[in-house]
């Protein structure tokens, strides 16, 4: 029995230590968010899918997030360059709603860009919680991440105003912060700071992926955004891709419809024809997809085109519908499905399916670059006749054929500049709110045709679904 | 009789309980402080506005002219609008004449914007702006240190001066030398560049307003002391350098003047050109080829 105390301590031993592991196995069989990320090649298939998430998915299902594809409802069409094919002016439809300046907060395509790009952001902030576990240099990863990141704030904030600001994976409790709006100032802070990181942390090696050039374009045009524009910042991010020689004007039908090694392109969001299609190209033609015709040219648009863009640009930007024949309609002519742009006859008539168009979205290309240069070093003022300045704008023209000398350059010169460029390239809202001529522009232009713009309407509604969720957590934008 | 006098009994029994109840319930009813009888019922369906009018507008001087404003409305749960700009113009749209007035002439003005809901409630918003004309910037204009060389090197006087210091940058080549001689300075000395090739000067100024145009000038000089060889003296305006082979990508502007045209044993002018592109900071950069050359007297002004 004296044996009987030792036992007793070993039992209690025993029973103390063994059932650590017991209770938390391992699953093997299973590969899980916390422990599949060990590799920087594991990463980078996380990666992939934040670039997945900003393709979105190439149908029309309402319950999918579509990404940039259905970028150009919630800018292009809302600001004076397109709209519908035919004018919808009692707003049944959510597409109808953007033209007219009159989008309800229930808009369900306001909600999907919404999603979706909080659903790319979602993405990029796995990576870069997981960048602690891999042992390897994540340097270029995290560069990657950061950038698709400040990427989808940054058309976020542009477009929605004081945003949730989501900078890790939230967990279940986090509700303040999912639903919680922040200044604008403080998202800004942290689309600068993950920008400067891409630029720090990335090469020129990819064009469908984030790059060196890439980053510094798009950090340029934040400076330039800002409240307070860092003009002289912006344009040394400028002369560094311009010194850089990585990029030039090329064809400009080419520049649309050339996608390998594209020199003009900094950034473009890569689609391929049937298995990773896109359907935006099909949705702008005639009767194509689920609507008669959408980001259709307005007259304000055609009639710029016209007399400042130059026959080069007039060719290549947009045409006459050949379907639709009760009025005179014009088409974007720079995203026909694969080229094909379906004859011009009364029918479409496509040689394969345009719903699978391989199409890719060019996000920045170098002649936004130069015209950003020009808009850095015009700064706060009304007009530059800087050499610099004038170079860059020159370089612009020539390519589209007007070969006339420019000696001066105002800022609606150059506002005309970009609009006849970057037409149908959603650019055209976030000029006219960067360059201060947002109200006046837009509101002649709702005059004239019998819209209902104000003031409020350059900002989105907040989606009505995420204000009811938040439990009164999130406020509404003004004049909604 | 007496079932009628029970009856009256009775009767001014009851009579006494309901009065009593009577006075009771009156004296309580008509207290105003008892808070559950002081509810005033309210109108068939009606519900408190729960969404009152908040007025709120922001204001931003238009970039082509600084009297036009634009203002815009950013007034929630309102349905109507009366704006008052401050100088007897007033509007009744939800922008207030699309959100653009022009003021007659500088001044203060208070602009008033009343939102009201359609129950009639009220929010007003002020504000005050100050309409003037915005001064024109000036640009700045950088200082060059011993920009006449006049203190000379150590051993002129004053001894714990030299000139040359900062010149100096003994990565892009030897430093320059201090002359007195007759006709080839101005004030008390000038910079002198050996026949040999191998001396610059070298000196970052700022600060620079970007993008602005200025002019660089000088005197300079050639002494003939190669016959066979025309000889030459460049100065550039240079983003800063730490190596010779950094030069033509670095240069802003450059000129170049030689001995040929420009003669020999007197001082001429000189000038350079350059606009300040996106630089606060940039460096003056002399240097000469296959003759002596001397330089003095640098002066660098903005152009507009």
């Amino acid at each position: 029995m004296k044996f009987k105390k030792y036992i007793i301590v070993l039992l209690i031993g025993v029973l103390a230590t063994s059932c650590n592991d017991f209770l938390e196995p391992e699953p093997s069989s299973a590969i899980t968010s916390e422990n599949y990320y060990t590799t920087v090649a594991e990463l980078e298939t996380a990666l992939i899918g934040a670039y997945d998430a900003i393709q979105g998915a190439g149908n029309y299902a309402k319950d999918e997030n579509h990404g940039v594809q259905y970028e150009f409802y919630v800018t292009e069409m809302r600001s004076g360059n397109t709209s519908t094919k035919i004018a919808d002016p009692d707003d049944f439809a959510d597409s109808g709603q953007f033209e007219a300046f009159n989008v309800l907060p229930t808009n369900g395509l306001v909600l999907n860009y919404y999603a979706s790009f909080y659903e790319v952001i979602f993405r990029a902030n796995v990576v870069l919680e997981n960048l602690v576990n891999v042992d390897d240099d994540t340097t270029a990863i995290e560069a990657e991440a950061k950038f698709i990141r400040a990427y989808a704030y940054f058309n976020l904030v542009r477009l929605f105003g004081d945003i949730p600001l989501v900078d890790h994976v939230l967990s279940p409790e986090e509700k303040n912060v999912q639903f919680t709006r922040i200044d604008t100032e403080l998202v800004y802070d942290l689309i600068v700071s993950d920008l400067i990181t891409a630029t720090e942390g990335l090469d020129n090696t990819y064009r469908t992926r984030a790059s060196k050039g890439a980053a510094q374009g798009l950090l340029a045009k934040v400076y330039l955004t800002l409240d307070e524009p860092e003009y002289l910042q912006a344009q040394l991010l400028c002369e560094e891709i311009i010194n850089s020689g990585v990029y030039q004007l090329i064809d400009f039908n080419d520049v649309f419809y050339t996608e390998l090694d594209n020199q003009e392109v900094l950034f473009s969001i890569g689609f391929e024809s049937i298995n990773d299609s896109q359907t935006f190209s099909a949705q702008w033609m005639n009767g194509v997809g689920v609507s008669s015709g959408l980001n259709y040219a307005t007259y304000d648009l055609v009639d710029d085109l016209n007399e400042f863009g130059g026959d080069i640009r007039v060719q290549n930007s947009f045409r006459q519908d050949p379907v639709h024949l009760t009025s005179v309609r014009y088409q974007c002519a720079k995203y026909f499905p694969d080229g094909d742009n379906g004859g011009d006859t009364p029918t479409p008539d496509f040689d394969g399916n345009p719903e699978l168009a391989g199409n890719d979205w060019i996000v920045l290309r170098y002649a936004d670059i130069l015209l950003l240069h020009v808009e850095a070093i015009m700064a706060d003022g009304n007009e530059t006749s800087s050499a610099a300045a004038l170079a860059s704008f020159q370089q612009v023209r020539d390519r589209a054929g007007l070969t006339d000398v420019v000696t001066n350059i105002t800022l609606d010169d150059l506002l005309m500049e970009r609009r006849v460029e970057l037409a149908f390239e959603n650019h055209r809202l976030f000029d006219l709110i960067r360059l201060g001529k947002a109200q006046s522009v837009l509101s002649a232009y709702s005059n004239l045709y019998g819209f209902g713009f104000t003031s409020t309407d350059l900002l989105l509604p907040m989606p009505q679904n995420e204000v009811n969720l938040s439990d009164g957590l999130m406020s509404q934008n003004p004049g909604y | 009789m007496k079932n009628i006098n029970r009856l009256n009994k009775y009767i001014s029994h009851k009579l006494m309980a309901v009065s009593l109840l009577v006075t009771c319930a009156s004296l309580v009813a008509c207290d105003p402080s008892i808070d559950s009888l002081a509810f005033d019922l309210p109108d068939a369906n009606s519900q408190e506005d729960l969404t009152p009018p908040t007025a709120v507008f922001s204001a931003s001087v238009n970039e082509d002219n600084y009297l036009t404003y634009t203002f815009a409305n950013e007034s929630t749960n309102a349905t109507s609008y009366f704006w008052d700009y401050g100088d007897g113009n007033t509007f009744t749209d939800d922008d207030g004449a699309d959100g653009t007035n022009t003021y007659p002439a500088e001044g203060t003005y208070t602009i008033t914007l009343t939102a009201t809901d359609n129950l009639g409630v009220l929010s007003t918003y002020s504000e005050q702006i100050e309409v003037i004309e915005p001064e024109i910037p000036t640009t700045l204009v950088p200082e060059i240190l011993e920009a006449g060389f006049d203190n000379g090197d150590s051993g002129d006087a004053p001894v714990e001066i030299d000139s040359r210091d900062p010149w100096r940058n003994s990565d892009l080549g030897g430093v320059l030398q201090i002359t007195s001689s007759n006709n080839y300075h101005e004030g008390s000395y000038g910079a002198k560049l050996p026949k040999e090739g191998d001396r610059v000067g070298y000196q970052l100024i700022g600060e620079f307003t970007p993008n602005k145009f200025y002019k660089l000038s000088f005197k300079y000089a050639f002494r003939d002391q190669i016959d066979t060889e025309n000889g030459s003296i460049s100065v550039a305006m240079v983003q800063p350098m730490e190596s010779i082979d950094e030069l033509e990508a670095n240069t802003v502007g450059i000129i170049t003047y030689t001995e040929d045209v420009a003669g020999v044993g007197t001082m001429v002018s000189g000038e350079l050109t350059f606009n300040s592109g996106g630089n606060t900071s940039l460096a003056i950069f002399f240097f000469n080829d296959a003759d002596e050359a001397y330089i003095d007297s640098f002066e660098i002004e903005a152009l507009e």
